[in-house]
């Protein structure tokens, strides 16, 4: 008997009736039943999906940039919030001395096994960390309902990340000309998706499955 | 008044060709146009009497056009004081008047109207208090009588969406007048990301409506809205301005919080407010509000009118009348000294009496339906003042003006006060590049051509009811009388009378009000909110306000019918039969647990010994790898805050486990100490990243051993032993502790895998009759075995030798936090201590928190209090004096109800005192 990975979003998928399947040892939704619906939402308005199960490593203290310039020699020079793109993966420089990888799912092993962990404090959190994914050309207006603090498109530009707050929840967002991508706490997930969604009725937010918007990182495809 | 709609007018485009919209009015169906708003609608359909006014429940009708004051509050679809002259009509709107019965046409509490004059003032605080039991009856009366509108309690209104929405523009500019159309664009030019708010349905504010200037605010409006870098919002109003540039305003049922660099004021004026004699006739208005329907809504207010003025835009609003086919019977103009005296109707005007400003001489009637106001601007100074020093009368200008802003605030247009349309625009636009630059306001500057002179603040003979505030029906002769009984100054007489308290907040009186009393002094206080806000607004939406957490396994404690408890910001399952039911299984059988929330930290690296010992009380040096131990935690200051266990996992790798509500804590003072110390550590917060279940029971060794690949025999896994092993391929770290006194192994597992190794467990489990149990009943198991729980056991006095734990407290090792208190508590010796007790069969259960009484005092209290399952008594923790402390000793306890129970204080565990079921 094979375990499966469960999404910290199940249990409001679930109500949502979502069709799921198992995608690298996780089971996830596909489609709510109407993938037509999504993909206008998309197009039209905002969709929400759960990326939760791509990959996630996070590199912190020690020697973290040292370690980092190993792996990803680009990213040791990033600044502050900035990220480095490579094909289905983005490296985000979160302070100074910490680092968070995103990669396709089922590559965090690999990657994670190509750092030194006496080095840094090197932590694989892809089933730590929720990963909610905002898309559409209506994003912004569910954002402007959702935190207090200023994510202008000019101040937290596409290709960023910034560390905040969204419906009192920590988040991590990386942000994107397509989508933001929110990463938060497992234990936060179901509230921060019930909440976009509460805020999200009256401008069109609908939550999607994978079908509508499958995984893309670092190069778009 | 005859009102009728305008196909078109010679001096101005007005709206021609919008679709019909269709809404009830006190069920009469009304037809208005696209654009309209209700206010302007109903004129159309030749409503005259919008409401009730407040005290005297004479009629009102529409004044000022702009949703100043009480006249134009309407209930709009069950939701009351909507303003009618701020609501664009929509198709389907139900609208009933207010504040009035059985109807706004013969309304039984006009009786008011003779009445109250009749009273003294404020009748209410001085009448009804003998003999006392009149009173009463007469508040419910009162307030019964008072207010406006009346709220939905049916319920219907629950589903309403209250929204806050957040903006962060580089410049605010509040006001979409002239000015302040010309300051977004300037500011914009600038390259700035401009927010436009303006609370009506429009942009232009008064320009929009003169001739010729609206050409030019029509290019202005065209360009901003063409214009990526500006965002308008209209229907939208500031109600307050706070520090750092927090503008907040309302859009409807949306809150919005704005923080910009800075902020441009350009709120506009006014008109200017003249305290006559039945100046509140519905047929009387201002010119801005005439000319707003004439031009703005095709809209004809009446058929013959007199026009009062003393400057040269009371000339345009005749010209505009005439345009639309109002027959213009005078035009009275100050400056050539004659003015208003009063105004004559029962319910609406039919004439005005003109005569001499200085109110000489004799006087003419003329008759009309219409009596268009236009005798100057009152600056809108409300957010230009908000808590800041009181506006001074400027006798230059003949206005108050609010000279003082803070920095990266300005302010621009005829809240400064009156000036020509040119002027208006530059000064708009200095302002605006001024804001994008963040350089000093730029100065403001008016000329003689500029001023129009104030009339006196009341004219004409003023008996009877000439209103100086119109929201609150206060009349000169009240105030008046106020005065002499000494409420002379006008923040006394704002309190005695009301003036100014309603819904306008004095916005159109407070020139009148304080030239009345004394203009060196000025007007009272601004304060937010500076225009009426709903408390749905104020609230906002209340669902996700504080973030709810959940464990990886919460869906499947739904699906099991759990019953939750609120821990913090955590869910758990409290329990998902009963309690006591759940205890006796564990006691009895095998029982499963959630235990996800606790803290989880990972501790590595060259430094970890001295970390530890430098954190942690106890010593770890020997703790060899595959072993646990129990520890504690100690504030600074020597006072116990935690327990826990403490797992040597691999070697120089620790884990250390906390309770839910302090791991936060300790890991934020773990990063403290290792950075201010240089400890050469690795810290990992596994918290999230681990599920966690407990496993406890007499089958539970028996029940893993079908799983996992390891030994779990007692010999090879002993209490207080941890081990690695897989289940079905999962890495799993086992931990035989024993927080409920039974053989209990807690299993830590990635999280991910929560729901599916938790179903997996419970299948797995069938045979062994494994069930799930909650949190209240793990409560119920380790208060049976004694164990405390930090917090809830102790507080901020409890050392760790008086709760019982001093034996983990190792104090011949060098420096470690607390170490310097915990001598001093050490040397001071016990004075309370934490004790087991146990009650008598059938005696009731205390309550959590009662006392311990001696003599009639009380000498300590229950911590923890439950009845026991498994003993059949009731038992707990409580803190007693030292001498109370012995085994075996009576103490009494005082329950809620005032009952005394005696109970006894045990020595060890009431469950398993030996520790026999958790060595086995």
């Amino acid at each position: 008997m094979t375990l499966l990975k469960i999404s910290p979003l199940s249990g409001p998928h679930r109500m949502l009736k979502g069709r799921h399947e198992t995608i690298d040892g996780w089971r996830m939704v596909v489609d709510f039943g109407h993938p037509e619906a999504e993909n206008r939402a998309l197009a039209e308005d905002s969709v929400l999906v759960d990326w939760s199960h791509i990959g996630k490593i996070r590199l912190y203290g020690g020697r973290s940039v040292e370690q980092i310039q190993k792996v990803e020699p680009d990213a040791a020079a990033l600044p502050i919030h900035g990220t480095h793109c490579r094909p289905g993966r983005v490296t985000i420089r979160l302070v100074e001395d910490e680092f968070l990888i995103l990669c396709r799912p089922g590559e965090e092993t690999g990657i994670f096994g190509r750092f030194d962990s006496e080095a840094t404090t090197l932590t694989d959190e892809t089933g730590t960390l929720a990963c909610l994914v905002l898309a559409g050309p209506r994003r912004d207006e569910v954002i402007e309902r959702s935190t207090a603090l200023n994510l202008r498109r000019d101040v937290v530009p596409d290709g960023t990340a910034v560390q905040t707050t969204v419906h009192g929840v920590r988040c991590t967002i990386y942000r994107t000309p397509d989508a933001d991508v929110v990463l938060t706490g497992r234990d936060t997930a179901h509230f921060l998706f019930d909440a976009f969604l509460d805020v999200g009725t009256g401008v069109g937010l609908k939550p999607a499955g994978l079908s509508t918007l499958p995984v893309k990182l670092g190069d778009g495809s | 008044m005859k009102s009728a709609r305008i196909e078109s007018h010679p001096d101005f485009p007005v709206p021609t060709g919008q679709k019909e919209i269709r809404f009830r009015f006190q069920g009469r169906e009304i037809t208005a146009l696209e654009g309209d708003t209700v206010a302007a609608a109903l004129i159309a359909a030749g409503v005259e009497t919008f409401s009730r006014s407040f005290k005297y429940h004479r009629r009102r009708g529409l004044y000022d056009n702009a949703g100043y004051g009480t006249d134009t509050l309407l209930d709009v679809d069950a939701s009351p004081n909507v303003i009618a002259d701020r609501t664009l009509a929509r198709e389907g709107m139900e609208i009933r008047t207010q504040n009035a019965w059985p109807s706004v046409g013969f309304d039984v509490m006009a009786v008011n109207d003779t009445v109250v004059p009749l009273l003294p003032n404020g009748f209410y605080y001085k009448m009804f208090h003998k003999p006392k039991a009149l009173w009463p009856l007469a508040e419910k009366a009162i307030r019964k009588a008072a207010g406006i509108g009346r709220i939905d309690t049916s319920g219907r209104g629950t589903d309403l969406r209250y929204e806050k929405r957040y903006r962060f523009p580089d410049v605010c500019v509040v006001g979409g007048g002239p000015a302040g159309l010309s300051a977004a664009k300037a500011a914009a030019e600038e390259g700035k990301q401009v927010l436009l708010i303006e609370q009506l349905p429009t942009l232009g504010g008064h320009s929009a409506h003169t001739i010729p200037e609206h050409q030019r605010v029509s290019e202005l409006q065209a360009g901003l809205e063409a214009d990526d870098r500006v965002e308008i919002l209209t229907n939208t109003s500031a109600f307050g301005v706070y520090e750092e540039n927090l503008v907040a305003a309302v859009q409807g049922r949306d809150q919005f919080k704005i923080r910009a660099e800075a902020v441009v004021l350009a709120p506009g004026a006014l008109e200017r407010h003249l305290v006559f004699e039945n100046n509140d006739l519905p047929g009387i208005m201002t010119g801005r509000a005439s000319e707003r329907l004439v031009l703005l809504h095709g809209v004809r207010p009446g058929s013959r009118a007199v026009v009062v003025t003393n400057h040269d835009g009371g000339e345009h609003t005749a010209r505009v009348l005439k345009g639309a086919g109002v027959e213009v019977a005078a035009v009275v103009d100050a400056r050539q000294g004659r003015t208003i005296q009063r105004a004559k109707g029962r319910t609406r005007v039919t004439a005005a009496v003109v005569g001499a400003r200085d109110g000489s001489g004799q006087t003419e009637t003329i008759p009309c339906d219409l009596i268009v106001i236009a005798v100057g601007y009152t600056p809108n100074l409300a957010l230009l003042a908000m808590g800041r020093k009181r506006p001074i009368w400027d006798p230059e200008q003949q206005v108050f003006r609010s000279e003082t802003l803070p920095d990266r605030m300005y302010a621009c247009g005829e809240v400064q006060g009156p000036a020509t349309f040119v002027r208006l625009l530059k000064e708009g636009e200095a302002a605006g590049i001024a804001a994008a630059r963040l350089e000093p306001a730029p100065p403001i500057e008016r000329s003689a051509e500029d001023r129009i002179d104030a009339l006196p603040p009341t004219v004409g003979r003023c008996k009877g009811k000439a209103f100086v505030c119109r929201c609150m029906d206060v009349t000169t002769d009240e105030i008046a009388r106020s005065q002499a009984e000494g409420f002379d100054q006008l923040e006394k007489l704002k309190r005695y009378t009301g003036l100014g308290m309603g819904i306008c907040q004095g916005k159109v009186c407070y020139e009148a009000a304080a030239r009345i009393v004394d203009p060196e002094i000025g007007p009272t206080t601004f304060r937010p909110p500076a225009v009426p806000v709903s408390f749905g607004v104020l609230a906002g939406r209340a669902p996700h306000l504080v973030p709810i957490r959940r464990t990886p396994t919460h869906d499947v404690h739904v699906r099991a019918g759990a019953k939750f408890l609120d821990v913090g910001q955590w869910k758990r399952p409290e329990s998902y039969i009963a309690p006591a039911l759940e205890s006796k299984k564990v006691r009895e059988g095998l029982g499963m647990i959630d235990v996800s929330t606790l803290g989880k930290i990972e501790v590595s690296g060259p430094d970890v010994q001295a970390f530890l010992h430098f954190m942690l009380p106890g010593k770890f040096k020997k703790l060899a790898v595959g072993r646990v131990r129990y520890g504690v935690m100690i504030n600074e200051d020597g006072i116990l805050f935690e327990d826990g266990t403490i797992a040597h996992i691999d070697e120089g790798r620790y884990v250390i486990s906390t309770t839910t509500g302090n791991q936060d804590a300790i890991l934020e003072s773990f990063y403290w100490w290792q950075t201010t110390e240089g400890f050469d550590v690795r810290i990992r917060n596994l918290s999230q990243a681990l599920a966690a279940m407990n496993l406890s029971g007499d089958t539970s060794r028996r029940f893993l051993s079908k799983l996992v690949e390891i030994d779990m025999s007692n010999e090879a896994f002993p209490y207080m032993g941890c081990r690695k092993a897989t289940i079905e391929g999962v890495n799993v770290t086992l931990f035989r502790i024993g927080f409920t006194g039974d053989l209990s192994y807690e299993v830590h597992f990635p999280a991910e895998y929560g729901e599916s190794m938790w179903e997996l467990l419970m299948e797995k489990g069938k045979p062994y009759g494994l069930f799930p149990f909650g949190v209240e009943t793990q409560r119920i198991l380790r208060l049976e075995k004694g164990h405390l729980l930090p917090g809830v056991d102790t507080d901020a006095l409890s050392t760790p030798y008086e709760a019982g734990v001093g034996f983990a407290v190792k104090d011949d090792k060098p420096d470690f936090i607390g170490r310097a208190f915990l001598k001093q508590f050490k040397e001071r010796g016990v004075r309370d201590r934490l004790v087991l007790y146990k009650l008598k069969p059938g005696d009731p259960i205390p309550g959590d928190g009662v006392t311990i009484r001696e003599n009639g005092k009380a000498i300590g209290r229950v911590t923890s209090s439950r009845r026991s399952p498994t003993l059949g008594a009731g038992i707990g923790l409580c803190w007693v004096p030292k001498d109370l402390a012995e085994p075996g000793s009576r103490i009494t306890i005082r329950l809620a109800d005032g009952r005394d129970v005696d109970g006894e204080v045990l020595e060890h565990a009431a469950y398993d005192p030996e520790g026999v079921k958790l060595k086995q």
